[in-house]
C-alpha cells in the first residue's frame, strides 16, 4: 500500500517537474495578479499593504485552481487509473494525488510569497504569520483542486463549472487563512485559533476529500 | 410498519396521493395565519417601527434554506449509501426550491438591511455565507444537468451535496464567529428565543407554513418523475 502510495506520488511529481509549464504558468499568473493589484488600488501604498495578505491568500487560491484540470488529464488518456485501481484502493490514490500536487505546484508557490510581499509592501513582521498560515491552510486546497480534478472528468465541457464548484469548497480555508495571517495586524499575537481552525479544516479534508474523489473516479471508470 | 416502506415507489405513490393534499391545505392555512397575525395583529418594532414585518419573511426563507440543504445532504447520503432512488429523486426536487428560498432571503435581507443598515449588501460573515450557499445550490443544480449519464450524474451530485454541507455549520455560527453586522441568532439557540411572543407566534406559523409549502413541492416533483419514468418504462416496451 504505501509502495503504491509513493509510486502515484513520485510519478506525479516527476510530471511535473520534467514538464514545468504548468508549474511556469500558475507561477506566472500569481506574479500577475499580484502586480495587476497596485494597477486596481490606484498605487495608494497604505491601502495595498494593509490588505496585502487577502490579496496574496486570494491570488494562491485561484492559481491553484488552475492546476485542477492537470490533475488527471494524463492518467485518464492512458489507462494508468484503471491499472491501479484494480489492486489499490482510489481514495489512496487521490491522497498520494494531492500530496504530489502540493509537494510540486503549492510548495513552490508558498516560497515565491516573500517575493510578492515585497511587491505589495507588506510589513516584515506580517511575512512570517502569512507563510505559516499558507503553509498550513494549503494542504486543504491541494484536496480540494484533487476533487475538483476528479469532478472534471465527468463532463467535457470545460473546466468552468468545476472552478465554480470548487471555490465555495475554497472559502472557509480563505477565511481563516486570512484570520491566521493577520493575527499580528490587530495586535493580539496569542490568539491562534484561526490557525487551529485551518488545521481542523485540513484534517476534515485529508478525512473526506480523498475519499469522495476516490468515489468520483470509481463512478467515472465504471461508467467509462 | 416502518418509514423505509416508502422507499417502494408503489406505497411512495398511495403515500404522496394522501399527503400532498394534506400538506397544501395545510401549507396555505399557516401561510394565511402566519401573514393575518403578522402584518395586522403583532406589534411594531419599537427601534424599526413597521418594517420588521419583513421578518416574518426573511427569517423563515434563511432559516429553512439551510434547513432544505441539510435535507438534501441527508438524502444525498441514503441515496448514495444505500441506493435508494427516491432518496435521490427527492434531493433533486429540493434543490431549486432550496435556491429560489435562498434568494428570497438574500433579497428580502437586502431589502430590509437598505433602511435599517442603511445598506443593502455588505461583506457580512453571514451575508457571504449565505451567498456562498447560493453558489452551492447552484452548482447542485448546474452538475446534475451537466453529467449526461443520469445515474453517474445522480451518485456525483450526492457526492457534491454531502462535500457542501461544510458550509451549513458555517453559515449558522458566522454570527458568533465573526462580530459583524448581521445580528446574532434569537430563535434557536440553547438559552431559548430571545423574541417577544407576539412576534414570535407569526414567525413560527410562517416558518411551519413554509416546510409545508417545501414537502408539497418536493412531493408533487417526485410524483411527476416518478410518472415520467413509468411512461419511459412503458413506452419502452
Amino acid at each position: 500500500m504505501l509502495h503504491s502510495f509513493f509510486y502515484v506520488m513520485w510519478y506525479d511529481i516527476r510530471s511535473y517537474i520534467t514538464n514545468l509549464s504548468t508549474l511556469a504558468t500558475v507561477c506566472l499568473f500569481y506574479l500577475s495578479i499580484i502586480i495587476v493589484i497596485p494597477f486596481g488600488l490606484d498605487g495608494n501604498s497604505t491601502v495595498i499593504s494593509q490588505s496585502s495578505t487577502g490579496f496574496i491568500w486570494i491570488a494562491f487560491v485561484l492559481c491553484a485552481l488552475l492546476c485542477i484540470e492537470k490533475q488527471f488529464s494524463q492518467d485518464i488518456h492512458t489507462d494508468i487509473l484503471d491499472i491501479l485501481s484494480l489492486r489499490y484502493s482510489l481514495a489512496l490514490i487521490c491522497f498520494s494525488k494531492a500530496i504530489a500536487v502540493w509537494v510540486a505546484i503549492l510548495l513552490p508557490l508558498i516560497l515565491f510569497t516573500p517575493l510578492s510581499a515585497i511587491l505589495l509592501h507588506l510589513p516584515f513582521s506580517q511575512l512570517y504569520p502569512l507563510l505559516i498560515s499558507l503553509l498550513v491552510g494549503s494542504p486543504a486546497i491541494a484536496f480540494i483542486i484533487t476533487l475538483g480534478g476528479a469532478l472534471s472528468l465527468t463532463h467535457n465541457r470545460g473546466s468552468l463549472l468545476v472552478a465554480i464548484l470548487c471555490l465555495p469548497l475554497c472559502i472557509p480555508v480563505l477565511i481563516f487563512g486570512v484570520t491566521a495571517a493577520s493575527v499580528s495586524i490587530y495586535g493580539y499575537d496569542n490568539n491562534t485559533s484561526g490557525l487551529k481552525l485551518l488545521f481542523a479544516l485540513d484534517l476534515l479534508a485529508v478525512a473526506l476529500l480523498p475519499w469522495a474523489s476516490g468515489e468520483i473516479l470509481r463512478i467515472e471508470l465504471e461508467n467509462k | 410498519m416502518s418509514i423505509t416502506i416508502l422507499s417502494n415507489p408503489y406505497y411512495f405513490m398511495r403515500f404522496a396521493s394522501i399527503a400532498q393534499p394534506v400538506c397544501c391545505v395545510l401549507c396555505v392555512c399557516f401561510f394565511i395565519t402566519g401573514t393575518y397575525i403578522g402584518l395586522y395583529n403583532s406589534p411594531a418594532d419599537y427601534q424599526q417601527g413597521e418594517m420588521v414585518r419583513i421578518m416574518y419573511v426573511h427569517v423563515p426563507a434563511a432559516s429553512l434554506s439551510l434547513g432544505f440543504y441539510t435535507f438534501i445532504a441527508i438524502s444525498s447520503l441514503i441515496y448514495f449509501f444505500w441506493r435508494h432512488k427516491l432518496a435521490d429523486l427527492a434531493a433533486a426536487s429540493a434543490a431549486p426550491i432550496g435556491a429560489v428560498v435562498t434568494l428570497i432571503a438574500l433579497i428580502t435581507g437586502a431589502l430590509w438591511g437598505k433602511p435599517t443598515w442603511g445598506t443593502a449588501w455588505v461583506w457580512d460573515a453571514r451575508l457571504t455565507s449565505t451567498l456562498l450557499l447560493l453558489f452551492i445550490y447552484a452548482g447542485y443544480i448546474a452538475l446534475r444537468h451537466y453529467i449526461d449519464h443520469e445515474e453517474k450524474a445522480a451518485r456525483i451530485a450526492s457526492l457534491f451535496a454531502m462535500i457542501g454541507f461544510i458550509n451549513i455549520p458555517i453559515i449558522k455560527f458566522s454570527v458568533e464567529w465573526w462580530n459583524t453586522l448581521h445580528q446574532p441568532a434569537s430563535l434557536l439557540r440553547l438559552t431559548g428565543p430571545s423574541i417577544a411572543t407576539e412576534m414570535l407566534i407569526p414567525l413560527i406559523l410562517m416558518m411551519i407554513g413554509l416546510v409545508f409549502f417545501f414537502a408539497t413541492v418536493v412531493i408533487m416533483s417526485m410524483q411527476t418523475e416518478i410518472m415520467k419514468q413509468s411512461i419511459k418504462r412503458y413506452s419502452a416496451l
